[in-house]
């Protein structure tokens, strides 16, 4: 057997382990000078940014960087002269104009014999990623943005339906004494007159309380056909984090198969997550060996509508309280705003769904939620 | 106005029961209150009549709920509905299934006592209907079957001298059939009789254009 000196590290340009390496990295890979010019690029960089290697060559590697990402790199230099290391976010222009947005890491090479100092920089594309972040947080935004005007709705809601109540009587019994003081035909005036005020102002709060409710209440909510199995393991992956925080063992079991619902996604979502958190406030409150929830979807029998269920094996809901839930400020917990059930309830009955708690009771809790299917053509 | 109709009035709400009450009886109708659709139930009499004047939410039993109920248990109430949390799709429903008014809280002492009067009103129209329609079949069954026979064909349009020949017998016998028939529905014409036969179902349809509707 021929014993081969070890190769020499990877300055030996030659090397073909090195070679094969550096051609069909699926990174880009920048050598540069001293003076941050490119020395060489892999075949990634050629193929990904539209340069041929001979275009590239010479010119300074921040040429091909935006200018925000130009002054970034222009920071890291000192710490690169003194042979260190950086890591940043940079974005690479390509030859169409097209901007990827990269994972940079940078390295000092240390002068080798016969070589100068150079610096190593491999770069990862992470625009996807970005795009998906970006996505991610907007949908957070968006879903945050639709629970405050979901919690408001609900409040300027229930706020009308108790202050109409007193306003009816008042309304009503201002106008019996006008009517019986007009058939008086000593009454003074002035007294009259006092009554009309009343009356009217009476008649201006309501009319306030039915703008307030109209406002809030405006937020159209786009709706569009939703693969509600999609939808609950979407919810799922949002909670991945709370269930094995709280070690809860998660169950799915989703047979919504082709069905479709006329929905807001979002706000689906939404209702989901009252009804989960609610169940791991409930789990968090028992001192079950192991916590489960179990999100399931099924086709109604007459296949007409879906339904969406959510369980857990905490503590469950006495009959007494099981018939208030669903209204607002209904809560038996410390920090809870008992808006939870009674929002889900109004995003229901704005699409035509129903929300129901299955079977009252110790032993867990089980919630329904059924929506109308999109006729299959 | 005899005999004011008893009104009944449900609503969880208190201050609204009172002041309703105190209005409504004000305007000598007489009323029941009850503070919910459960004790309403427990106490009403199933041949009651009157109106019921019945609020949309409330704890436990909905107006909606009772409404569905009464109509289970053949109580024929007309329902004004009044309510503070004015939802399209509820009154959708309640006027669906055959509610006569929804009034959304708070109102005019005036609006609800109008649409109370019109419900009223409403009922006792087809109360008389009803009425009228059960005497008419009554007479009916009381012609003799010969009769009932010979007011099918006439009311269809046969003439006498057709009719005679027909079921074999003289021009003269049926005159005297058809005369008896006219008394004894209380008919003062031809037009007069083919609208009661119709309205009471002894034929169906009616393609002679002489017939112009009649209520009496
Ligand atoms: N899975 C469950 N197990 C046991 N009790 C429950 C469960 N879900 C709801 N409840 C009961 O119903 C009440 C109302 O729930 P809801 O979600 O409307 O309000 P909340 O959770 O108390 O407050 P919020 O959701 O506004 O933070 C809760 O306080 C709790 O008593
Ligand atoms: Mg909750």
């Amino acid at each position: 057997m021929n014993e081969h000196p070890l190769p020499a590290p990877a300055s030996s340009e030659g090397d073909l382990p090195f070679r094969i390496l550096f051609d069909t990295a699926a990174e880009f890979i920048f050598v540069l000078d001293q003076d941050s010019r490119i020395v060489r690029t892999n075949r990634y960089v050629s193929e990904q940014s539209g340069y041929a290697p001979g275009e590239m060559e010479g010119k300074e590697v921040t040429d091909f960087f935006t200018p925000t990402s130009q002054t970034l790199y222009r920071s890291l230099l000192p710490l690169l002269q003194r042979g260190g290391h950086a890591r940043a976010e940079i974005e690479l222009v390509c030859k169409s104009g097209h901007v990827l947005e990269v994972e940079c890491q940078a390295t000092a090479v240390a002068p080798q014999a016969g070589q100068s100092a150079s610096v190593l920089l491999i770069q990862r594309d992470i625009s996807a990623l970005k795009r998906a972040e970006e996505k991610a947080r907007h949908h957070q935004q968006e879903s945050a943005h639709l629970m405050r005007l979901s919690v408001m709705g609900e409040m300027a809601a229930s706020m009308a339906h108790e202050l109409n109540q007193p306003l009816t009587a008042l309304i009503s019994y201002c106008g019996m004494a006008l009517s019986q003081l007009k058939g008086i035909a000593s009454a003074p005036d002035s007294l009259v007159d006092i009554l009309e005020c009343a009356y009217e102002q009476a008649h201006r709060a309501s009319d306030i309380i039915h703008q307030i409710r109209n406002s809030v209440s405006k937020g159209n909510i786009r709706k569009q056909p939703v693969d509600i199995d999609n939808t609950v393991r979407e919810v799922a992956k949002l909670l991945d984090w709370e269930l094995a925080a709280s070690q809860v063992e998660l169950q799915l079991d989703l047979q919504g198969g082709a069905s479709r619902v006329m929905a807001n996604s979002v706000q689906i979502e939404q209702v989901l997550l009252n009804l989960i958190r609610n169940s791991l406030e409930a789990i968090g409150q028992t001192q079950v060996a192991q916590g489960r929830l179990q999100l399931q979807t099924r086709v109604a029998e007459d296949g007409r509508s879906l339904v969406i269920s959510v369980s857990d094996n905490g503590p469950g809901i006495s009959g007494e309280i099981a018939n208030r839930l669903f209204e607002p400020f209904q809560t038996s917990k410390e920090t809870g705003m008992g808006m939870g059930l009674s929002i889900s309830r109004s995003i229901l009955q704005a699409h035509q769904g129903t929300i129901w708690l299955d079977q009252p009771g110790p032993g867990g809790t089980t919630f329904c939620i059924r929506l109308p299917c999109l006729e299959t053509a | 106005m005899s005999k004011r109709e008893t009104l009944y009035l449900v609503d969880d709400n208190d201050a609204v029961r009172h002041a309703l009450r105190l209005f409504l009886e004000s305007r000598n109708f007489p009323v029941q209150e009850f503070s919910s659709a459960e004790s309403l139930l427990a106490s009403i009499d199933p041949r009651a009549t009157g109106l019921l004047v019945l609020d949309l939410c409330m704890q436990g039993m909905s107006g909606l709920e009772l409404q569905a109920k009464l109509k289970a248990s053949d109580i024929q109430l007309p329902i004004i509905f009044i309510t503070g949390h004015g939802n399209v799709q509820d009154s959708v429903n309640a006027l669906k299934a055959g509610a006569v008014d929804f009034i959304e809280k708070p109102f005019d002492n005036e609006v609800l006592l109008d649409s109370i009067r019109r419900a009223l009103q409403q009922e006792r129209q087809q109360r008389e209907q009803r009425r009228v329609l059960q005497e008419l079949t009554r007479k009916f069954e009381r012609l003799t079957p010969r009769e009932r026979e010979v007011m099918k064909y006439i009311v269809n349009g046969t003439s006498n001298k057709h009719l005679a020949e027909l079921l074999g017998v003289s021009s003269r016998t049926i005159e005297v059939h058809r005369s008896r028939i006219m008394s004894k529905m209380g008919a003062r014409s031809l037009p007069e009789l083919v609208c009661m036969a119709l309205s009471i179902g002894v034929i169906r349809t009616w393609s002679k254009p002489q017939c112009t509707p009649c209520t009496a």
